[in-house]
C-alpha cells in the first residue's frame, strides 16, 4: 500500500558559476522542482551531467540549503535548518564508498557517531544497534574493530549502507553509488537493497544514468534537463510513450 | 595473417617478498579488422594485458610469452627500438578518464598537432603548418566534433568528458593504426555519450579496417557489436569465443553468472524487482588466490576435482577452462 | 630488516601505527629520533644535572682544555671558557635556552595557528578573505629578517627574541593549517559527518584533527629546526640573548676571539647545535618518507 508522505514543492537553487564553454552559462538555476514520494517505492531521477540531479539529492539530504521551496512531511512543513529531521529521516549514500569513510577511525566508532549525535541511547544499546546493522548488511560484528583501509570496495559500500540505515530512516538517497561497482558486486548490493526495502518499507531515491538499472529497480521516474523536470511518471507509462526529446534520447541508449 | 597472436602470456609482479602472478597463461588471438571484447571485473588483469602489449609496464613487471606475434612479426625477438617503432606506428590506446589523460596546461590544438605523424607532410615551412591544421580539422570532423575552432582554443578542463574522449580517439587514429585498444573508454561517461563513442568506434572499425580491443566490465555495451568475446577472471582467460556462441551457450559458470547479474538480459519485464542471480563471496586478491580453479570457492558447481587447475579445452570454436562446463543451451529469453 | 615474511596478512593497525612502523624501518631516522628525545630530556633536566652554575666564574681555571686532553681536569669534562665558566654546565643550560625555547615557541605558534587557521578554514566570504590574507604579507619575507626587525623594535634579550621567533613563524602556520582545513572540508567523509548531524566542533574533533595531525607534525619539525637556527643566529649577531646568558649562539660569538687558542670553546657548543638540528631534520625527513610509503600501500 503506498501512501504519499513526502511532498517537495517548488525547490530552487541558484549557482553563480563562471562562464565556461559547454556549461550552462553564467547563472545555473535548478528548479522550481516539485514531486511527491510514496512509502516503499523507488523513484529514479535521471538526467545528463549538469541537469541538476545531484543538486536535488544534496538539497533533499540537507547538505545544502535551497533558495526557496518547501518540503512537507506527512502534512507538516519542515524547516530546512532542522538538521535532526534530515539526519533521522533522509539519508544519503555516497558515490565513492572508500572516500566517504574517515580513514583514521575504526568503523565501529564511525557507525556509533550518528547514534551519539542524534539519539539518547546508552552504551550497550548503541553496541547492539551497531551489531544489528552490520549483520543486516552481511558483515560480522567483529568488523567493527577494523579500519576502513582493510575493506574492499564492495564491503566499503556495505558499510556505507549500514551507516545510512543505522538511524532507521524512511528515505534513502542513492547518489550514483552503484555505478563504479563491478557487475557481480553490483548484483549483490542490488539484492541487499531490494531485501531491505521489502523488510523495512524504505523509499529509495535512485540517481543514476544507467537506464537498464533504473528500468529494473524503480517504480517511478523523473527526467531532468537543464535544472527542470521535463517528464515524470510511472516507469511503464514513460517508457511506453516518451513525450520529451530527452526521454527518447535516453531510451535509445537502451537499444544498441 | 592474424592481427594478433599471443600464446601463454604470463605477467608477474616482482616484489621484495614474492612474485605475484597477475596474468597466467593467457592465449589471445585476433583476426584483421575484428572487434574483440575483453570482459573482466577489477583484479582480473585485463588492463595489464593491454598495457603489456603496448609495452607500458615498468621494470617491476615481468612479461613472458611463448608467442607474441603482431601482424606476423614476432615482438619478442625484436630489439627495443624496433619494437617501439612497430607498436607506435600500428597500435593506439585510449583510456578511461579522458579529461585527466589530456595535458591540462596546453590547448587542444597543440596536443592534436603533436600526435600527427611527421612523414606525411612535405613542402615548405609555411605549407606544412597549413597541412597540419587541415589534417587536425579533418580528424575532429571524423570523430563528430563540428565546431573545431572553439575546441582548438580550449583547455581540457573546459570540455565535457564525452568531447574529451572523442578528442582522444581523434589523436589515436591520427596515425591510422591497425589496432585500437580501448581501455574502459565508456565507464566514466553517461549513457548517451557512451553510445556515441561506441558508434564512433564501430564506424571506424568498419570504414577503416581497424581492429578494436574493447576492454570493459559492462557486458551490455559490447555484446551487440563485438565479433568475439574473451572473459577474464583473476588473471586467467576463462572463456573465449564468438559472441553469438557465448551469448547462447556459455560454458563457464562465471560467464553465465555475469550474464545473469545484468538486469536487462534476463527478461523484458519492466520493474521486475526480483533478486538478481549473484555469485556469493568476493573476488580474491592477488596475494590470496585459491589453489586450482580460481572460481572454486564461489562456484555453485564446484566439486572435488576443482582443486586442480583446469586445462583449456576447445569445443566448437569456444575455448574455456572448467572441469564441469555447462552443457545445456541457455537461450536468451 | 625482515627478509622472510612467512605470512603477509593485512594488518589491522590504525594509520598512525602504520606510520610509526614504517618510520622504524628506517634506521637512520630511528637513531635520530633517539638523539632528538635525548636533547629534549637534556633541555628539561639539563640545568638540574649541571655540575656547576653556568654563571660561576673561576678565576684560576681559565681556558682549561676538556678532560680528554692531557692538560684537562675531570672536574670540568668539557673544559672552561675565557672567564673560567664550566662549558658542560653552560652547554646543558644552552640546550634548554636554544632548543627548549625553540620547541616552546613552535608549540605556541602551533596553538595560535590552529585557532586562527581553523576559524579561517571554516569561514566563507569576506571574513574568509580577511583572515586568510591578513598575515600572508609576512610570508614574503624570510623569518630571520622578520625576527631581526621585531627584536630591533623591542630591544635585545632572550625573551624578546623568543617572541620575535613566535611572531615570525605564526603566518606560516596559519597558512598551512588553513589550507589543510579547507582541503579536508571538501572531502566526502566530512560531508558525511555533517549529514550525520555533527556540529562544527564535533567535525573538528573527529574528522579534521586525526587527519591533519601527521602533516602538522611534519611541518612542526621543519619549523623547530628553523626556530633553533633563528634563536641561535640572533644570539650570534648579538641582538638575542646577551652574555653572560648561556645561549649557544652567544657562547660561540663570545669565544670566537680565543678560537685559535682554545678551539673547544667554539666547537663543543657548535657540535651540540649541529646534533640538535640534524636530529630534528632527519626525524622530519623520516616521517615524510614514511607518510609517502604509507600512501603507496
Amino acid at each position: 500500500m503506498s501512501t504519499e508522505f513526502i511532498k517537495v514543492n517548488k525547490l530552487t537553487k541558484c549557482y553563480k558559476d563562471k562562464a565556461h564553454w559547454f556549461k550552462k552559462g553564467k547563472d545555473v538555476t535548478i528548479g522550481p522542482v516539485s514531486f511527491t514520494l510514496n512509502k516503499g517505492e523507488t523513484i529514479a531521477i535521471v538526467g545528463e551531467a549538469g541537469s541538476g540531479k545531484s543538486t536535488i539529492a544534496r538539497l533533499l539530504a540537507a547538505a545544502e540549503d535551497p533558495d526557496s521551496g518547501t518540503l512537507t512531511h506527512k502534512g507538516i512543513d519542515v524547516d530546512w535548518n532542522d538538521t535532526s529531521f534530515f539526519c533521522k529521516n533522509i539519508r544519503l549514500i555516497f558515490q565513492d564508498a572508500q572516500k566517504s569513510l574517515n580513514p583514521t577511525i575504526k568503523i565501529g566508532q564511525q557507525l556509533e557517531q550518528p547514534l551519539i549525535f542524534n539519539t539518547d541511547l546508552d552504551e550497550e544499546q548503541r553496541q547492539d544497534k551497531i551489531h544489528a546493522s552490520l549483520r543486516m548488511v552481511g558483515l560480522l560484528p567483529e568488523h567493527a574493530e577494523y579500519y576502513p583501509h582493510m575493506f574492499s570496495g564492495g564491503q566499503a559500500q556495505r558499510i556505507s549502507i549500514a551507516r545510512a540505515l543505522i538511524l532507521d530512516p524512511e528515505v534513502v538517497i542513492i547518489d550514483e553509488s552503484l555505478a563504479p561497482l563491478d557487475p557481480s558486486l553490483r548484483a549483490q548490493v542490488i539484492n541487499l537493497l531490494i531485501e531491505l526495502q521489502q523488510q523495512q518499507q524504505l523509499t529509495y531515491i535512485l540517481i543514476s544514468h544507467q537506464i537498464s538499472l533504473i528500468k529494473y529497480l524503480s517504480d517511478r521516474i523523473i527526467i531532468m534537463d537543464n535544472g527542470q523536470i521535463v517528464e515524470q511518471g510511472s516507469i511503464t507509462e514513460v517508457f511506453a510513450n516518451p513525450s520529451h526529446n530527452k526521454t527518447k534520447k535516453l531510451l535509445n541508449s537502451l537499444n544498441m | 595473417m592474424r592481427l594478433l597472436d599471443i600464446r601463454n602470456l604470463n605477467i608477474e609482479l616482482v616484489t621484495n617478498d614474492s612474485r605475484i602472478k597477475a596474468v597466467e597463461s593467457a592465449n589471445f588471438s585476433m583476426k584483421m579488422a575484428e572487434v574483440s571484447g575483453l570482459i573482466g571485473e577489477s583484479g582480473s588483469g585485463k588492463s595489464l594485458v593491454a598495457k603489456a602489449l603496448v609495452g607500458m609496464l615498468n621494470n617491476r613487471w615481468q612479461v613472458t610469452a611463448d608467442r607474441l606475434h603482431f601482424m606476423g612479426q614476432d615482438l619478442n625477438r625484436m630489439s627495443d627500438v624496433k619494437r617501439r617503432k612497430v607498436i607506435s606506428d600500428n597500435i593506439s590506446m585510449i583510456y578511461q578518464e579522458p579529461r585527466s589523460c589530456l595535458d591540462p596546461t596546453t590547448n587542444i590544438f597543440s596536443q592534436l598537432e603533436e600526435s600527427l605523424p611527421d612523414y606525411e607532410f612535405s613542402g615548405w615551412f609555411g605549407v606544412r603548418k597549413e597541412l597540419r591544421v587541415k589534417k587536425c580539422i579533418r580528424l575532429l570532423h571524423k570523430v563528430g566534433i563540428k565546431e573545431h575552432q572553439k575546441v582548438f582554443n580550449s583547455y581540457p578542463h573546459m570540455l565535457s568528458e564525452g568531447i574529451c574522449q572523442k578528442i582522444m580517439i581523434a589523436m589515436a587514429i591520427a596515425k591510422e593504426p591497425k589496432l585500437l585498444i580501448a581501455d574502459e573508454p565508456t565507464t566514466a561517461l553517461e549513457s548517451s555519450t557512451s553510445l556515441q563513442v561506441i558508434k564512433l568506434l564501430r564506424s571506424l572499425n568498419q570504414l577503416k579496417d581497424m581492429g578494436v580491443i574493447f576492454i570493459t566490465h559492462d557486458l551490455f555495451s559490447i555484446t551487440s557489436w563485438a565479433d568475439s568475446i574473451n572473459v577474464m577472471y583473476c588473471g586467467q582467460l576463462i572463456e573465449s569465443g564468438l559472441t553469438k556462441n557465448i551469448i547462447n551457450s556459455p560454458k563457464h559458470p562465471y560467464t553465465k553468472a555475469l550474464f545473469d547479474s545484468e538486469p536487462d538480459f534476463n527478461s523484458q519485464d519492466v520493474n521486475n524487482k526480483q533478486k538478481l542471480y549473484a555469485l556469493k563471496g568476493t573476488i580474491p586478491t592477488l596475494q590470496h588466490l585459491p589453489i586450482g580453479c580460481r572460481l572454486g570457492p564461489r562456484c555453485p558447481n564446484a566439486q572435488k576435482a576443482c582443486v586442480k587447475m583446469p586445462e583449456q579445452q576447445k569445443v566448437k570454436g569456444q575455448y574455456f577452462r572448467c572441469h564441469y562446463p555447462l552443457t545445456q543451451n541457455w537461450k536468451k529469453a | 630488516m625482515v627478509k622472510f615474511r612467512f605470512f603477509s596478512s593485512p594488518n589491522n593497525s590504525s594509520p598512525l601505527r602504520q606510520l610509526w612502523r614504517l618510520f622504524q624501518r628506517n634506521h637512520f631516522a630511528l637513531v635520530a629520533s633517539w638523539v632528538f628525545i635525548f636533547m629534549i630530556l637534556m633541555a628539561i633536566l639539563g640545568p638540574l644535572l649541571a655540575p656547576y652554575s653556568p654563571y660561576m666564574q673561576q678565576a684560576d681555571m681559565l681556558l682549561v682544555p676538556p678532560s680528554w686532553d692531557v692538560n684537562g681536569y675531570i672536574q670540568s669534562p668539557f673544559g672552561t671558557d675565557a672567564l673560567g665558566r664550566d662549558i658542560l654546565s653552560r652547554i646543558l643550560a644552552g640546550i634548554s635556552y636554544s632548543f627548549g625555547l625553540a620547541i616552546v615557541a613552535v608549540a605556541l605558534a602551533l596553538s595560535l595557528g590552529l585557532l586562527i587557521g581553523t576559524l579561517a578554514g571554516f569561514s566563507k566570504g569576506i571574513r574568509a578573505s580577511f583572515l586568510n590574507h591578513i598575515l600572508d604579507i609576512a610570508l614574503t619575507m624570510p623569518s630571520l629578517l622578520i625576527a631581526i626587525v621585531i627584536v630591533a623594535i623591542l630591544g635585545p634579550g632572550i625573551a624578546n627574541s623568543f617572541w620575535a621567533v613566535v611572531l615570525a613563524m605564526l603566518p606560516q602556520f596559519i597558512h598551512h593549517i588553513r589550507t589543510e582545513v579547507a582541503d579536508l572540508l571538501d572531502k566526502d567523509f566530512v560531508i558525511a559527518y555533517r549529514l550525520d548531524g555533527a556540529n562544527n566542533w564535533q567535525v573538528f574533533r573527529f574528522a579534521l584533527v586525526p587527519n591533519m595531525i601527521e602533516n602538522i607534525v611534519i611541518f612542526s619539525t621543519m619549523a623547530i629546526s628553523a626556530a633553533v637556527l633563528d634563536i641561535v643566529v640572533l644570539g650570534f649577531i648579538g641582538i638575542g640573548a646577551q652574555s653572560p646568558e648561556p645561549e649557544l649562539g652567544t657562547m660561540i660569538a663570545d669565544s670566537l676571539g680565543v678560537f685559535y687558542l682554545s678551539p673547544w670553546t667554539v666547537m663543543l657548543p657548535g657540535i651540540t647545535l649541529f646534533l640538535c638540528i640534524l636530529s630534528t631534520n632527519i626525524v622530519g625527513d623520516g616521517l615524510r618518507h614514511a607518510l609517502k610509503e604509507r600512501r603507496l600501500q
